[in-house]
């Protein structure tokens, strides 16, 4: 076991090992935000367009505001969210999946013609659809995402499933009168869940671009919540002139996707491993 | 003549034919949004206004630069002594852009048009008795009781402006000629309206038969370009004359070279409407909140030099040498009341059309009630929401902000238009009969400082009432190409050059 712990460690790049801590940080500065923020985020603190500097390190918005302290709680609106929306995705996709593969039949077949259906449906604009009919609202936004988040992962569910049913461990559980809820969760879907986590783990770079577009196009969070879509998004004007305003949002979404995405590859690179 | 100075002169003509029209004799201008229609009865447009007046024109206009009345259409005018008659003595020489010569007869079947209630604009003519046409160049107007802001009204940007015959006869098409005049144009206008491609642009040429001075320009292309970014460095770029408005004011005080700003004081009011159903609802609450959205905590760092303090509800324009209006300053006060009241959250909306100016207006105030304990979010309420606000309060934002245009330079045009009950643009529904009381009984006033001192009192009982909140008088800001001059702005005029007098040096 210890070997295979090593093996793995030394199949996960320097990068993806950083970018797997950086992750770890990213969700302890998102939820520790509000005791870490060196201001209020909503509050005037400064004069507006402060460039950054010693006082004011990532420099002050149009209003006055914090800017470090706005990126702060801009990183929270979206990697929590993000982790929302994989979480309620992956959930409602395994029982999807599980149920398909576990009944068979007319209801496997039904099931899976509804994955098939919002997987072709164009979901994203439908959900921004929805929020622009809900209002925005960062709760709208995660509903509407959530809702059309599931079928890939039914899909990935439903096969894994499908194909470990079919192994003799699971042949012998059966076998030996192990059957429902019991025979899933104890000897087929642990089979399934690693594939399943790699793909959440990748996919939460995705969630952060829609979430972004949203918060970009006025759809998340009402203002002034810091948003870092809709930093950038309002602050455009300044690019010329005030360029941190818009830009340096810009960088921490650039930022967070580049990190999701390579701390993906990592637990890639550890799961095959181990 | 050689083959070579033959070849060279052929050289020199095709690249004369071939090249394109001059660019000294067309003048370029953006419009952020489209235009609904430029029929002048049909919709209150903001942009446009300036195309709208070089298409059509009225009876009477205001003076560039001033809020002094003078002669258009009618070159001269007399008031009965009972304020009740209007007697126009029409303009020779005046052309449709089809060709037909005016009459008082056009003149009168036009104003039967514009007051026909289904059209919007129709209540410009309210209380008109009758209209008369006694002679080709004399057209009359009987109220029913004197409207001592009555010719204020047909000088407004939104006045009656004649249509021809061509429009109103000839395409009528059962609809007053509505559906034709979407697109087309029949005028007096110096310009004479050739292309209109919506979302992309409208093309104008010069009307030669124009009885006035003939424009400058032969052409005014007026492109759609939704970007305010776009537009500035289009502007910058020399693809464009004019941005005339949007240019973002903070960054007005860095220009890049060749450009110029036009900085006129105008009758844009910033407002606040507060809706007094929900979170509001309490006097000592609206009282706080005034403490804290004082426009003291923002007005410079918004607008720069670009806006001065209200002076009461009425633009400065309209009503002037008073002092800015006197806000509570006690924030401790103001805490201490928040905090009895147990928490309070707001939704402050703001309208769309100005859309960067009013979010950051509403921020600030997000950040200066915090101050005093009040939670707000901020949302852009749609021009077609603005107007349905009223019908659904609970749903309404607990605050509206909006830059203001009344109708015209009278006092009674503001009043009748956004404080009295009922008013169009009274977005919250508010009603005090003392006030609407008041309003009557200064609509008849003919003299202005006492009917001055009537509306002075209306704004002050609004604004003790929490239910109307003077912000700032604003600048209309034009920013265009060096080398243009006689823009001719006119302070009742928003967000227009005069496109018949503007000319490059």
């Amino acid at each position: 076991m210890l070997e295979r712990a090593a093996k793995a460690r030394t199949q996960m790049s320097g990068l993806e090992a950083a970018a797997v801590c950086m992750l770890l940080v990213i969700t302890l500065v998102a939820a520790a935000a509000p005791y870490l923020v060196p201001a209020d985020p909503v509050l005037k603190i400064g004069e507006p367009y402060q460039p950054p500097s010693l006082s004011y390190l990532f420099g002050t918005d149009e209003i006055g505001r914090d800017m470090l302290a706005r990126m702060i709680y801009g990183v929270r609106l979206t990697w929590l969210p993000s982790l929302v929306i994989i979480a309620v995705g992956v959930s409602v996709g395994t029982v999807v999946g599980v149920a398909g593969a576990v009944a068979g039949g007319v209801i496997d077949l039904l099931l899976a013609r509804l994955t098939d259906l919002f997987i072709v449906i164009p979901s994203t604009m439908i959900a921004l659809a929805a929020v622009a009919a809900l209002g925005p609202g960062i709760w709208h936004t995660v509903t509407a995402m959530s809702v059309f988040w599931w079928p890939w992962y039914a899909r990935i569910v439903r096969s894994e499933v499908k194909a470990v049913s079919g192994r003799p461990h699971a042949e012998a559980a059966r076998l030996s009168g192990v059957r429902g809820p019991r025979l899933v969760i104890r000897y087929l879907l642990p089979a399934a869940l690693p594939t399943v986590l790699v793909t959440a783990t990748l996919d939460v770079a995705n969630v952060i671009l829609v979430l972004s577009l949203f918060s970009f196009l006025g759809l998340g969070a009402p203002a002034p919540a810091p948003e870092l879509g809709a930093m950038t998004a309002r602050s455009l004007a300044s690019l010329t002139t005030h360029w941190w305003i818009p830009i340096l949002p810009a960088v921490a979404i650039f930022v967070l996707v580049v990190t999701a995405n390579l701390a993906g590859d990592g637990l890639r690179s550890l799961m095959k491993a181990v | 003549m050689s083959v070579r100075q033959l070849l060279a002169a052929m050289v020199i003509l095709a690249t004369a034919l071939c090249a394109p029209a001059s660019a000294e004799t067309v003048l370029r201008v953006a419009y952020s949004d489209d235009v609904a229609t430029f029929d002048p009865d049909d919709a209150i447009i903001l942009f446009g206004l300036d195309v709208s007046r070089v298409l059509y024109e009225g009876l009477v206009q205001y003076k560039p630069g001033t809020t002094e009345i003078v002669g258009w259409l009618a070159q001269s005018w007399s008031i009965s002594p009972d304020g009740r008659t209007y007697r126009f003595t029409l303009r020779d020489g005046v052309t449709f852009h089809d060709g037909r010569k005016m009459t008082s007869a056009d003149v009168l079947a036009y104003f039967r048009r514009r007051k026909s209630p289904s059209l919007p604009l129709s209540y410009f003519l309210d209380g008109v008795k009758e209209m008369s046409a006694p002679d080709p160049r004399t057209f009359v107007i009987t109220l029913t009781a004197p409207q001592p802001a009555f010719l204020d009204r047909l000088a407004s940007p939104w006045a009656p402006k004649v249509i021809g015959p061509g429009a109103l006869v000839d395409h009528e098409g059962g609809d007053l000629g509505v559906g034709w005049l979407n697109e087309h144009a029949d005028g007096t206008g110096p310009f004479k309206l050739v292309e209109m491609v919506r979302g992309q642009r409208y093309v104008l040429v010069r009307n030669p038969d124009y009885w006035g001075a003939q424009p400058y320009f032969d052409k005014i292309e007026i492109l759609i370009v939704p970007s305010i970014n776009q537009q500035m460095l289009m502007l910058e770029r020399g693809e464009l004359d004019i941005v005339e408005h949007g240019y973002p004011f903070d960054q007005l005080g860095k220009l890049p070279p060749g450009l110029k700003v036009d900085a006129h004081d105008a009758l844009g009011l910033e407002m606040a409407y507060f809706n007094r159903t929900k979170a509001l609802r309490d006097p000592a609450v609206r009282k706080a909140v005034i403490t804290a959205i004082n426009p003291a905590g923002w007005l410079t760092d918004v607008f720069g030099p670009f806006a001065t303090p209200a002076r009461s509800l009425y633009p400065k324009v309209m009503i002037n040498g008073l002092e800015p209006v006197t806000y509570p300053t006690d924030f401790a006060a103001a805490r201490r009341t928040i905090a009895e009241a147990g928490p309070v959250t707001i939704e402050i909306g703001y309208a769309d059309q100005e859309g960067p100016v009013q979010q950051r207006i509403a921020e600030f105030m997000v950040s200066l009630l915090k101050q005093i304990g009040v939670t707000a979010t901020v949302r852009t309420i749609p021009l077609v929401e603005e107007f349905s606000l009223v019908n659904n309060l609970a749903r309404a934002p607990d605050i509206f902000i909006a830059q203001n245009y009344p109708d015209a330079v009278h006092p009674a045009t503001q009043t009748g238009v956004f404080f009295e009950t009922g008013a169009a643009l009274n977005f919250f529904g508010y009603s005090n009969p003392k006030v609407d009381a008041l309003s009557a009984e200064a609509g008849q006033i003919t003299s202005i400082p006492e009917r001055d001192k009537d509306y002075l009192a209306i704004s002050d009982i609004l604004f003790a009432d929490g239910a109307f909140i003077p912000l700032a008088d604003i600048k209309d800001v034009i920013v265009y190409r060096t080398g243009l001059v006689d823009l001719n702005t006119r302070p009742a005029l928003p967000w227009a050059v005069d496109y018949g007098t503007i000319r490059r040096e």
